[in-house]
């Protein structure tokens, strides 16, 4: 029983260590959509910064507004210049946790993440369902939440109003790997 | 009899069709060629990410959408979320690297070099996160032992 002890602590520690991990996605994926009678607008962004915090289930998301890529210049350049304004705020973040998180859940399971979407300047509390799974011992988040474009003091010209949807669909795409500070 | 034409008409004509042409050309314009632009730098990666962490020149020396000429070590080649990125590392004591997004067309290349190639490549400057962040990158030498 002795010679037990030192198992068991050794194994707890292990166990410990795991969970006090973070993890962390360099190459995130964040699209989102627009959809509307006059035009279809999408733009992909394949460098977002992730990192959560295993022990804790807390995320924090960083994404550069300006490596958004979309299928023609002109659009880039009214979601830059115009709508956004990335020079003013260059970066959209969300803060928030996984409600429920449990690491030692091998099988995909939904969660949901809440959080404080910033953007353009404004903060928003989103619930965000969300996909997780654990393959090859790699974490990868995948889900999709919308965004009402008004929410975050965007304006529209009239001119461009038809152009764009009032509800833009965004889905993003992370796989985690370990944190190496 | 024929009532001649007011230049007003005519100016009209050639404002109209100067205002197509310009949202024409506008509209159709193709972005930056990397590869022909001259850097604003030319620069190791190592020494960029230290100035990019240090936050006495984090703010000057670099802006978004620069053309930068990077000399590195591969880090990692992979394909995620369906692009080709080059990763190259920061140094020993550096735990950021320079992501490069490639431009697409040089898959070949690509396919013949492997990680701690010694590498030249060009890109647009986007920002800095955890690392620094480079789109439409292309290669411009190879320095393969």
């Amino acid at each position: 029983m002795n010679k037990l002890i030192p198992i068991l602590f050794l194994v707890s520690f292990c166990v410990h260590a795991q969970n006090t991990e973070k993890i962390i996605a360099r190459q995130g994926n964040v699209a989102f959509f627009s959809y509307t009678s006059v035009e279809n607008i999408k733009a992909q962004n394949n460098q977002v910064l992730s990192i959560i915090d295993l022990s804790s289930g807390e995320i924090a998301v960083n994404i550069l507004m300006n490596a958004f890529v979309f299928e023609k210049a002109l659009m880039r350049e009214h979601f830059n210049e115009s709508y956004i304004e990335s020079d003013i705020y260059p970066k959209a973040t969300f803060e928030g946790t996984i409600a429920d998180f449990d690491t030692s859940q091998s099988e995909p399971h939904t969660r949901i993440v809440k959080g404080t979407f910033t953007m353009h300047g404004v903060s928003k509390t989103l619930d965000i369902k969300t996909k997780i799974e654990k393959i090859d011992g790699k974490y990868i988040l995948t889900g999709t939440f919308e965004a009402v474009v008004k929410d975050y003091d965007i304006k529209i010209p009239p001119l461009l109003a038809g152009n764009i949807a009032k509800t833009i669909s965004v889905d993003f795409r992370f796989e985690y790997d370990p944190y190496d500070s | 009899m024929k009532k001649p034409s007011r230049p007003s008409t005519y100016i009209f004509g050639i404002a109209l069709v100067l205002l197509l042409s310009a949202i024409a050309f506008w509209y159709f314009q193709k972005p930056l060629d990397v590869s022909k632009a001259t850097p604003e730098m030319s620069i190791s990666a190592e020494n960029l990410l230290a100035q990019l962490k240090d936050t006495t020149t984090q703010l000057t020396v670099l802006n978004a959408e620069e053309v930068v000429e990077i000399h590195g070590v591969i880090k990692e080649i992979n394909t995620l979320n369906g692009r080709e990125t080059l990763i190259l590392q920061g140094g020993a004591d550096i735990k950021s690297y320079i992501i490069c997004d490639m431009k697409a067309g040089q898959t070949e290349t690509l396919n013949q070099l492997h990680e701690k190639d010694s590498i030249t490549l060009k890109g647009i400057y986007k920002g800095f996160l955890k690392d620094a962040i480079f789109l439409n990158c292309v290669l411009t030498r190879t320095h393969q032992p």
